[in-house]
This record gives structure tokens, C-alpha cells and sequence, in this order.
């Protein structure tokens, strides 16, 4: 019974099953590789959390009331756990701006549309390596302004002169389907990692990544690049594959030790 | 700063000492009396680890695109 248990116990949280059954040097060990290995995967694979589906957009009604306060700009905390669509940072109701900026954040790399349905202007912006986006302000006409945001299907290229196709996940006219092998990782990543990286580590990742979002701007560890470069991106991936594998490891053994121990003691 | 080659590199060693100290904890046929013997073992973990990058590189060269 003690085996399953601390097979349980890992699986809460690594190393747990080992303190429980007596391996206190182990569980110590353990803990910290594997927290280790988790939060460097997590730093540099900022695309971790998103999915391929359900980035949905939005829309609301922003009166233009010259009596009411102007717009808030603060960027704020974002966890991309649980804001994976389009996460607006602020939308007044009423505003006495003469336009708005929209920013906020999504998928890294996306390109979105805002449009306000009463002057029918519409702005389109890229988010960058991290999700984070800024629209050019919009402007507003008195009364009612109803304002919609969405994944952009074309965007406007300035070299080019004319509206391009731009991949994204959800319309059925995007240049971006998921095959059967894509289809696979998803599974994957939705259902198998938030098991092998323990329930904690996976939903409490989120709130790590959202508080080490900006580093690479503080401390690039590569010089002349703005953004994390996309070898570095897979090196983040395989250290939480890498997660996942000691993970296993870890409630293999966990298992084993305490089978050990009880047998030598005649109890199986 | 560093060069893209030089930050790949130390996160390949990296992953080697992890895996090694991984490995030597779940060995149940070394033996780990102390730290001296839990290093030993991990200093021959670590450099099979790194063989088999070296070796991967070394193919992946070869047969590599």
C-alpha cells in the first residue's frame, strides 16, 4: 500500500512519495531538479500554453463622453494559462478620449484586427514573441462606438501594396490546418504533460511564466537578437519533455524503493 | 553576450548533469554509501551523457542534412 501511495504522492508533487517513505536526501534531490528543469523549459518555450484552437475575439460598445475619465493605459499581469485568447489589458465603457489604444495579449506571433463598427476604420497589429500587443489608436466619434477585435484572416502589407492571407488557428479559409500528427500533439500537450509535469507544476507554471515573461529583454543571453531565437524555443520544449521523463523516472522509483523496503521486511 | 552555439551547448550539458544526478539517485545496483560514491558514479553518468551527445552530433553531421 505504501508503494501506490507514494506513487500518488509523486505524482501530487515530485519528490513527495520519497519524503513520505523515508527518503528525505531523494525527495530534496528530486524537487529541485526536476523544479529546475520545469522553470528553464518554461522560460524560454513562451509558447507553452497555447493551443492551436479558441482564440476568440470580442467586441464592446466604448461611448465617447467628453465629462468622463480618459483611458487607462497600465499594462497588466498576464498568465498564459488561463488568457490564452485575446486578453485585452483595458476597455472603458465611456471614455473623453478623442480615440483608444488597444493592447493586451494573445498567442506569441498573431496577427489581429480592430475595428470600429460605426466609422468601419480598421487597424491591424502583430503581437510579438511574447503575445504582447499594441494597436494604433483608434478613433472615436461621439455617442456609441461599437468596437470589435479579432484573429486577423488578411493582412495589409505595406511593401507588398495589398491584403495577404495570414495563417491563424480558427477560420476555415486559413492557410493553418492541423494534420493528424498536430492533431496528436495536441492531445499531448493537453492531456499528457499536465499529468507527466504533476497537476502543481502545470497549472502553477502559468503564474511563473507571467512573472519572467520581460527576461530576455533584461538579460539576453544571446547578443543582437530582440526575442528568444526558436532553437533556444525547442531547447525549452525538450527541457519539460525532460520534466516529464523524470517525472517517471521518479514514480518508478519512488514505487520500487518503498517494494524494497517492505519486502526486505517481509511485508509483501 | 554570448553566441547562439556557446548558449545551446552549456543547455546540453546542462541537461546531461541533470540527467545524471537523476540517474545516480534511482540506481538501486550502485553502490551510494556516500557522497564520494554517489560522485563517482555521477562523474560516469555525466560523461557517457555527454559521449552520446558528442556521438549524435558526430552522426547527425555525417547523415545530417
Amino acid at each position: 500500500m505504501k508503494a501506490y501511495l507514494s506513487v500518488v504522492a509523486n505524482l501530487l508533487f515530485p519528490g513527495l512519495g520519497h519524503y513520505y517513505i523515508g527518503e528525505r536526501g531523494k525527495a530534496v534531490c528530486f524537487a529541485l531538479v526536476v523544479l529546475l528543469t520545469y522553470l528553464i523549459g518554461l522560460s524560454l518555450d513562451l509558447q507553452h500554453y497555447y493551443w492551436y484552437e479558441g482564440v476568440r475575439g470580442g467586441n464592446q460598445i466604448v461611448n465617447l463622453d467628453r465629462n468622463a475619465p480618459a483611458q487607462n493605459t497600465r499594462t497588466r499581469f498576464v498568465n498564459p494559462q488561463f488568457d490564452d485568447g485575446i486578453f485585452i489589458f483595458s476597455l472603458p465603457e465611456k471614455t473623453s478620449s478623442e480615440s483608444i489604444v488597444l493592447h493586451g495579449h494573445t498567442h506569441p506571433g498573431l496577427t489581429l484586427e480592430a475595428i470600429n463598427e460605426k466609422t468601419l476604420d480598421k487597424i491591424q497589429v502583430q503581437a510579438d514573441y511574447k503575445g504582447f500587443f499594441k494597436f494604433e489608436p483608434l478613433g472615436l466619434h461621439l455617442g456609441d462606438n461599437l468596437i470589435t477585435w479579432q484573429v486577423a484572416d488578411q493582412f495589409y502589407a505595406e511593401p507588398a501594396g495589398r491584403q495577404i492571407d495570414v495563417p491563424h488557428f480558427n477560420s476555415a479559409n486559413a492557410r493553418y490546418k492541423p494534420g493528424t500528427l498536430e492533431k496528436i500533439w495536441h492531445f499531448i500537450y493537453k492531456v499528457i504533460f499536465p499529468i507527466l509535469t504533476t497537476p502543481l507544476l502545470h497549472f502553477g507554471g502559468g503564474y511563473f511564466q507571467g512573472l519572467v515573461i520581460n527576461w530576455w529583454d533584461t538579460f539576453p543571453l544571446v547578443a543582437n537578437e530582440p526575442g528568444i531565437p526558436a532553437p533556444l524555443r525547442d531547447v525549452g520544449f525538450y527541457f519539460v519533455i525532460l520534466t516529464c521523463m523524470f517525472n517517471l523516472l521518479i514514480l518508478f522509483d519512488g514505487f520500487d524503493t518503498s517494494f524494497n523496503k517492505q519486502n526486505r521486511e517481509g511485508k509483501f | 553576450m554570448f553566441t547562439l552555439k556557446v548558449v545551446l551547448s552549456s543547455f546540453l550539458i546542462l541537461s546531461c548533469l541533470l540527467f545524471s544526478i537523476v540517474y545516480c539517485l534511482i540506481d538501486n545496483h550502485s553502490r551510494i554509501h556516500s557522497y564520494r560514491d554517489f560522485f563517482q558514479n555521477m562523474k560516469l553518468y555525466l560523461s557517457g551523457f555527454i559521449g552520446c551527445a558528442l556521438l549524435l552530433n558526430v552522426l547527425q553531421g555525417i547523415f545530417g542534412q
